[in-house]
């Protein structure tokens, strides 16, 4: 035991003396210990304790009383100090002096061992209460139980405990034998488990489901039981097969045993034993067959499926061999099991079939049976199932001509022929090609498309929104127009072919452009006292006026003059278009 | 001297330039001509090994070698195998001719019978054969209907353009180009949306074939974790996930498990998956020659 366990306990039982102490006028001795029972080689841990109500005057020191040392080996002991206590309850205020030394017990030998000691009190000797420890043998050297099929205990002290049964004490080799496990607690615990589980060496074991807690009256007292394990065993040898035991631990200090379980197995008998018999097939078991298409074309898959069912160890049945069919390509089996639940281990395991007939005509799928052993009625019986058909169509004259090829032909009419492999002299190099159209590219087109479309559109209401407007347009028509005229004028100034033509219509342009829509059409005076009308100075139009003239009189009669004329022409022109173009600003 | 020199190993090298080559090249025909020659006399082992040795020594995919191969696992009884390599001689990828196209095609069918025949009696889970839809999502994802999304969604900008600059002001012709622009949107939207769905499908869930008889599907990427169904080999899955030494894979029918890294091969993989354990294709006397 731990020392901070130890110290605990010390705690309680020196709570629990407390008022006891206050009772007592002179020593009290108690010895204390953690657990009742223990195996051999187990240590066991035992407090020896004196006490006196009162803080004043010695305590005497516990001795170790000779008999514990004949049963168990004393390891080193702790404590021995007396101390002092003051406790106050209800307002009445008790004092106490107490010396406690724990011991350490190895037990040594099998038996019952009563602890007890004495200390003296002046002249008199104060005995102690008087502890029992049993002590078991180890494991191996266990006895196991008489009569392991008693399900209920009847003689029992403790308080908590552990009981072990089986159903029967013989069985055949493969029948079911039931173990149980069951917990008992008279009081409820705060920590009870199983801390070693038993062993089943020798038996293929399958879990079985755990009944609910119910309580239950031993003597006099009312128990708790707790099932903590149902186990269906199979015993895979004859002779004497045992159960170990298993260990109960109890609030993480005390423990109890279950005693193991010897059990009778016997080999299965060999009068009337089947040749070929496995031992698995021991229980109670039917068979029954049945097939999902009666009517089928060749080549086409139906399903048979035959089912056992009954008790026993179903998922190890040997249902033996299967019948063959010669004009049927039946595939291996699909498996299914499904297990009944309830104490005895049983249900039914499927076995489905997928043939596929070759050849048409009625099909017989002949009856299956097995043997099994009845260990109720300790013989072998025989489960079979019933013989099924099925009416395979087609033309039965193709059998007869069919009935000559060999198996591999027959087979290879029902399977699909492979295409023969390619030879050739050079295998075809490929060099790797990718689409140009890979996933990327075509990415980027698709979402191209919708922003063309919103940059098309977006510009084109931009330019409407922030664009020219009609008047900025016209005034920009006019400008180029006159730009040209210059520009034609400019370009026959040297050679005069045209330059007084085009010199007059940039002039008329310019006037007709400052006298506006109204002077389309007037005859030169005309126009020129519109432009007089529209703010035109007297120069200006006098300057207009004498180089229209100058024009008309060098296109239509002699005076043209040389290129210096027609320099000082242009100039002049010019620099009448910039007047009125000022002016019409 | 140091010009000699030099004149010399670039000589050396130009040769072995044009020698390796034309030895890589044969080694390749030589392994395929014993894999035929083996195949003759149904030493469909012999044969397998060959055209493995030819697969790994050849760079790029061969329709002719992957039909070999898998009509090679095909007599041997790898379903796994056989799908996977007949599949990939019939991917475009590997260039396939009519005659190879046919034959895979037959093939494959015939390995899918054998397949379906032992899934439903193993119980192993296979994908369902191949339904209207699966053709639909298919064609959707070829290439002409990128092209047709793409040149409608060109053609619309230019029609659009054309409306507005010339046709808008004119009734008789601006009713006739409202239609086209209807058509040409319709065409990009619906064409292009659905193209875009399935290839994104297709590269985010890659398609593979389970190899080998039969693969345990996991709940989770480890052995200890519980079978939640049997892959029958030569089933069609996609890949969901992957763990390290782990991929989830899904049926098309939605049952999801995690099944080891080698028990699926992916059809577009570039290099065919390692062949079966027990084959040894690097063995042959063929690739030994190739490799030197």
């Amino acid at each position: 035991m731990s020392a901070p366990l130890r110290s605990w306990w010390w705690l309680i039982g020196l709570l629990w003396l407390m008022p006891a102490l206050a009772q007592a006028k002179g020593l009290q001795a108690m010895v204390e210990t953690d657990d009742t029972q223990v195996l051999v080689g187990d240590v066991v841990t035992v407090d020896f304790v004196v006490a006196k109500p009162s803080l004043r005057g010695s305590v005497p020191s516990p001795e170790l009383p000779q008999s514990v040392a004949e049963a168990f080996d004393v390891g080193q002991c702790s404590g021995g100090r007396a101390m002092r206590t003051t406790q106050s309850i209800n307002g009445a205020v008790t004092t106490a002096t107490v010396r406690r030394v724990s011991c350490p017990l190895t037990a040594r030998k099998v038996g019952t061992f009563k602890i007890a000691f004495t200390v003296p009190d002046g002249k008199k000797t104060v005995a102690s209460n008087t502890v029992t420890v049993e002590v078991l043998a180890s494991e191996e050297d266990r006895a196991p139980l008489e009569d392991p099929t008693v399900e209920v205990p009847t003689d029992v002290t403790e308080d908590v405990f552990l009981w072990v049964s089986t159903d029967k004490k013989r069985a055949y080799v493969g029948e079911q034998v039931t173990f149980r496990l069951d917990v008992y607690e008279a009081s409820r615990f705060l920590d009870v488990s199983l801390r070693t589980s038993p062993t089943f060496e020798g038996f293929l074991s399958e879990e079985l489901p755990l009944p609910e807690v119910y309580l239950t009256t031993l003597g006099e007292k009312q128990y708790r039981v707790r099932p903590g394990i149902r186990r269906a065993l199979f015993a895979q040898r004859a002779g004497t097969s045992t159960i170990g035991a298993s260990e109960l631990l109890i609030s993480r200090r005390k423990r109890r045993y279950s005693a193991p379980i010897e059990l009778e197995i016997l080999p299965l008998p060999a009068e009337g034993q089947p040749a070929g018999f496995s031992a698995n097939n021991v229980g109670r078991f039917q068979i029954s067959a049945k097939v999902d298409r009666t009517d089928v074309q060749p080549g086409d898959p139906f399903t048979v499926t035959y089912t056992i069912a009954g008790e026993g160890n179903i998922e190890l049945i040997d249902p033996g061999q299967w019948p063959e069919i010669p004009t049927v390509r039946a595939y291996d089996p699909k498996v299914t099991t499904e297990r009944s639940r309830g104490e005895t281990v049983g249900g039914t395991r499927s076995y489905a079939f997928l043939m596929i007939p070759e050849r048409p005509g009625t099909l017989t799928i002949p009856a299956h049976e097995f043997h099994y052993f009845d260990p109720e009625s300790e013989s072998y019986a025989t489960a079979k199932s019933q013989a099924l058909e099925v009416v395979v169509g087609g033309d039965p004259n193709a059998i007869i001509r069919d009935e000559d090829d060999d198996a591999e032909q027959a087979r290879s009419a029902v399977e699909d022929p492979l295409a023969p492999v390619v030879s050739m002299e050079a295998v075809p190099r490929q060099v790797p090609r990718e689409r140009w159209l890979d996933a990327e590219r075509w990415t980027m087109g698709m979402l191209a498309v919708p922003l063309l479309v919103g940059l098309g559109l977006g510009g084109g209401w931009a330019w409407r929104r922030f664009g020219p407007d009609d008047v900025a347009r016209s005034r920009a028509k006019v400008r180029a127009r006159r730009r040209e005229r210059i520009e034609a004028a400019q370009a026959a100034v040297e050679t005069g072919d045209g330059f007084h033509g085009a010199v007059s219509a940039l002039l008329q342009d310019v006037a007709l452009d400052v006298a506006g829509p109204e002077g389309t059409g007037l005859p030169r005076p005309e126009l020129l006292r519109l432009l007089a009308r529209k703010g035109v100075d007297a120069d200006e139009r006098r300057r207009l006026e004498t180089l229209l003239e100058q024009c008309d009189a060098a296109r239509f009669g002699a005076a043209g003059g040389g290129a210096d004329d027609r320099h000082m022409l242009l100039d002049d022109a010019l620099a009448v278009v910039r007047g009125l173009g000022k002016g019409v600003a | 001297m140091s010009a000699l020199r030099t004149v010399v190993v670039a000589l050396c090298f130009v040769a072995l330039a044009v020698v390796s080559r034309p030895v890589r090249a044969d080694a390749v025909d030589d392994a395929f001509a014993q894999g035929t020659e083996a195949a003759s006399r149904n030493d469909w082992e012999r044969a397998a090994e060959s055209f493995e040795s030819a697969s790994a020594l050849l760079p790029q995919r061969s329709a002719v070698i992957s039909y070999n191969l898998g009509t090679a696992y095909a007599h041997l009884g790898d379903l796994g195998r056989a799908t996977y390599h007949l599949r990939r001689a019939s991917d475009w990828r590997a260039g396939p001719t009519a005659e190879v196209l046919e034959a895979s095609r037959s093939n494959l069918a015939a390995v899918r019978r054998r397949a379906e025949l032992d899934a439903t009696s193993s119980g192993a889970m296979i994908d369902r054969p191949e339904t209207t839809w699966d053709l639909l999502v298919d064609a959707i994802r070829a290439p002409w209907v990128a092209w047709l999304s793409l040149v409608s969604g060109v053609g619309f900008c230019i029609a659009l353009y054309v409306h507005r600059r010339w046709l808008r002001a004119q009734p008789r012709r601006a009713g006739a180009s409202r239609a086209l622009l209807i058509v040409l949107a319709l065409l990009y939207a619906i064409a292009g949306g659905l193209h875009g769905w399935s290839v994104r499908a297709a590269s985010a869930q890659p398609e593979a074939i389970v190899l080998g008889a039969s693969v345990d599907a996991r709940e989770g990427p480890g052995q200890h974790r519980s079978v939640e169904f049997t892959l029958q080999g030569g089933a069609q899955v996609r890949v969901l996930d992957r763990s390290p030494g782990w991929q989830r894979v899904k049926l098309p029918g939605g049952l999801t498990g995690w099944v080891p890294e080698t028990s699926v091969a992916r059809i577009d993989a570039v290099r065919a998956a390692p062949p079966a354990t027990g084959l040894r294709p690097g063995a042959s006397t063929v690739g030994k020659r190739g490799d030197a």
